[in-house]
């Protein structure tokens, strides 16, 4: 473990409960003698530049040459800034040895451990010199997956399309009538309603409408139907779809459909 | 006295094979058509049909008498068919009921003054059109009591469509059946007039939210055994009658017409039982006297549930009620049509057949019968004749049975249970210990009925589709 995660760790845990927001620096240095941390504390001061006074904590990591900046209560656009005149300062030293990362907690990950960790792992990967790069939190791991839930009489069409958004990675619930895809949608709340306007029991028009009856915050419905009379179409719309498609469809057209209504 | 008596007898046995042979080969025909029937309803996309643009609209006509139980159910289904545009038109045939008053309340229909209605056919007094826009395909027109036939043609008045259907407020229609009958009719437009639908008994079947969900027999003995009989009369009877274009009825339960032509015949008879049988006699002689191709169709796929009679007493006066209407019908038309080469196969070979053996089949079978038994007592020594005439009726009857069993095997398989179909095969030749004979019985109390001028509707008892068996309602008492 770096030992700049026990030296920052601390102050940002404390911002964490405050609240309040914290910008982190890493710069990949050459080697740096205690001599030259205290010249380099002396120099940058505690002045932002423009004049405004910002507390800052400096650490050093020997084993991975890193140096790290924490500035309390920056938020990235001004760390952003800092780091420019940090950048400068350590090329006018000729002690810059690689690129330059920055976040800022909370905007860039909920967790100010997670990303003071995640940067650590990622100045590993050596950028190009004197580049300022601005860490971006794993989008594969940053949400649960949006659900869908597909309300269908056709069983056939109901497990090809189940699949096929499994495999895109969407969750999928899968309703065979009215009746059946109203309950299905109160267990499941979920962000996108694919429904045919031919269901027994209930149809398609009676499930929106119930739909929208208990959610306040509706989900996002999407028509996909044999019916292909202009009444429908301007029946489902009014009814609050955000989307008609009909079948015959193409999965890839209705998958990017989908992913225009949510993401 | 003796050989009359035996003459008479071998005459109503050759009148027993006649008939049955006549009634094996029209489901020789059944069996002829019945692939091709079957094919076209696998490959064909109704689901696809159902939204098209192309497919005709259709006006539904529900008649509606004393129905304050069921009819918002039956409405609230028939608003929800796979089907791209129709309207339901309910008339409410002056009941005496809550029947408007539950329709207007469920619906929050309006009164609307301004209606257009073209007086087309001749109606009792119309009292009021109620609509509402949230329901843009439902209308409700509220007519004095005119019976039957009189709230078709208030109907037919009202339609926007050029097809029409006619269903029984008690029937329940399944989600596929009207756009499986407008395949049948988008197949030849010009030519079709009229396509009948297929009816089965709903007794037994779980029914939920007006749909059919569990399809099972009747545990009760006289739905069963009509279970079998309507199997035989439909699957059996009309596959085949409408291969030869020979068809006399369209039940009146569940059938689509084409508007102009009802219209052109001078729409139903009012007042007149079996006015779906006199529709389509009417249709025939139109179609025949001005020499217009035409056919008249049959669509076995296109399913229609009814509740059957489940007492003798109910049952008896729909059968006697049956028996009167096709007396007159023959009566009025038959006699005029029957044996006119100008008819052509309708007047040579479906009147005639229905003349000698639907109308006059109890009076042969009832003399036969009591002339053999008069000659079996005369003469101890010659009971086998008697056997004969015993046997034959069962054995024909139960090939025929088993026949049409097999089409429903072949080509629908709606009861999927092997014990059901055991089931069916043990009531198929139990039909014909009693309740064949009864019904014989009844057809001929019908014609007693119409020569004494009779022409009531008799009591029709329905029941609730939701509180299935606990509630009671009598309707249709007493209609003209």
């Amino acid at each position: 473990m770096s030992n700049l995660v026990p030296v920052f760790y601390e102050h940002l845990s404390k911002m964490e409960e405050k609240q309040l927001a914290c910008g982190v620096i890493l710069a990949a240095c050459k080697t740096l003698t205690k001599e030259s941390m205290e010249l380099i504390k002396q120099d940058l001061g505690t002045s932002s530049g423009d004049g405004s006074e910002i507390a800052l904590h400096y650490a050093y990591d020997k084993n991975k040459q890193l140096f790290g900046i924490l500035l309390e209560g920056q938020k990235l656009s001004s760390t952003h800034f800092y780091a420019l005149r940090v950048k400068d300062y350590l090329q006018e030293h000729k002690l810059l040895a690689g690129s330059l990362l920055i976040a800022s907690f909370p905007e860039s990950s909920r967790s100010s451990g997670q990303m003071l960790m995640r940067m650590i792992q990622e100045m590993r990967e050596p950028g190009a010199h004197g580049e300022i790069q601005i860490y971006e939190h794993n989008p594969a791991q940053k949400e649960e997956p949006a659900s869908i839930l597909l309300v269908n009489h056709d069983e056939t069409v109901n497990e090809f399309l189940s699949i096929y958004f499994q495999r895109k990675g969407y969750l999928v619930t899968v309703a065979n009538d009215g009746m059946d895809g109203m309950e299905k949608y109160q267990e499941v709340a979920p962000d996108l309603v694919i429904t045919d306007l031919n269901l027994p029991i209930l149809n398609g028009y009676q499930l929106m409408e119930k739909i929208k009856h208990i959610s306040a915050s509706m989900s996002k419905i999407m028509v996909l139907t044999d019916k292909r009379l202009e009444e429908d179409v301007q029946k489902s719309f009014a009814m609050g779809a955000s989307d008609y498609i009909t079948k015959p469809f193409s999965p890839v057209e209705l998958e990017a459909r989908v992913k225009r209504l949510i993401s | 006295m003796r050989d009359f008596l035996l003459y008479y007898g071998v005459f109503a046995v050759y009148y027993v094979i006649a008939i049955n042979s006549l009634y094996f080969i029209i489901m020789l025909f059944s069996f002829k058509s019945i692939m091709g029937i079957l094919k076209s309803s696998i490959y064909s996309r109704f689901q696809t049909l159902s939204g098209s643009e192309h497919v005709p609209p259709i006006s539904i006509l529900v008649p509606a008498y004393n129905e304050e139980l069921t009819i918002i159910e039956n409405v609230r289904s028939l608003l929800s068919l796979n089907y791209p545009r129709y309207e339901v038109l309910v008339v409410n045939d002056g009941s005496k009921d809550a029947t408007l008053q539950v329709l207007i309340n469920e619906f929050s229909l309006v009164y609307s003054e301004h209606m257009p209605v073209q007086p087309l056919l001749h109606t009792s007094n119309i009292r009021g059109i109620y609509h509402n826009p949230a329901f843009p395909n439902l209308y409700l027109i509220d007519k004095e009591n005119g019976g039957k036939a009189d709230s078709l043609n208030a109907g037919i008045n009202l339609s926007h469509y050029p097809l029409i259907a006619s269903i029984d407020a008690d029937s329940l229609l399944e989600k596929d059946a009207l756009i499986r009958i407008a395949k049948v009719y988008m197949e030849n437009p010009d030519e079709t007039v009229a396509i009948g639908g297929d009816i089965r008994i709903a007794n037994g079947c779980k029914i939920e939210d007006g749909v059919v969900k569990d399809i099972r027999l009747p545990d009760k003995f006289l739905p069963m055994i009509q279970t079998v009989e309507y199997l035989k009369a439909f699957l059996g009877g009309r596959i085949g009658w409408s291969a030869i274009n020979g068809l006399i009825i369209v039940s009146g339960a569940f059938g689509v017409f084409r508007k102009d032509y009802i219209i052109k015949v001078g729409g139903y008879r009012e007042g007149y039982p079996g006015e779906d049988m006199n529709i389509i006699i009417k249709l025939h002689k139109y179609m025949l006297e001005n020499k217009l191709p035409y056919r008249v169709a049959f669509c076995p796929d296109a399913v229609c549930w009814t509740q059957a009679p489940d007492t003798l007493k109910i049952l008896g006066s729909q059968r006697r009620r049956w028996g009167r209407g096709n007396l007159k019908n023959m009566i009025e038309y038959g006699r005029h049509m029957a044996f006119r080469p100008k008819y052509k196969l309708f007047g040579m070979l479906t009147l005639p057949f229905n003349i000698m053996f639907e109308t006059l089949n109890p009076y042969f079978r009832i003399t036969g019968l009591l002339a053999l038994i008069g000659y079996t007592l005369l003469d101890m020594t010659n009971g086998y004749v008697l056997l004969v005439y015993g046997l034959l009726n069962v054995l024909y009857g139960v090939l025929l049975g088993i026949g049409s069993l097999l089409l429903e095997e072949i080509a629908f398989r709606r009861y999927p249970r092997f014990r059901d179909i055991v089931k069916m095969l043990f009531y198929t030749i139990l039909m014909f210990f009693g309740y064949r004979q009864i019904g014989v019985i009844w057809r001929f109390l019908g014609h007693i009925e119409f020569l004494r001028n009779n022409n009531s509707w008799g009591t029709m008892t329905r029941t609730s589709w939701q509180t299935k068996g606990s509630e009671k309602i009598s309707s249709l008492e007493a209609r003209s």
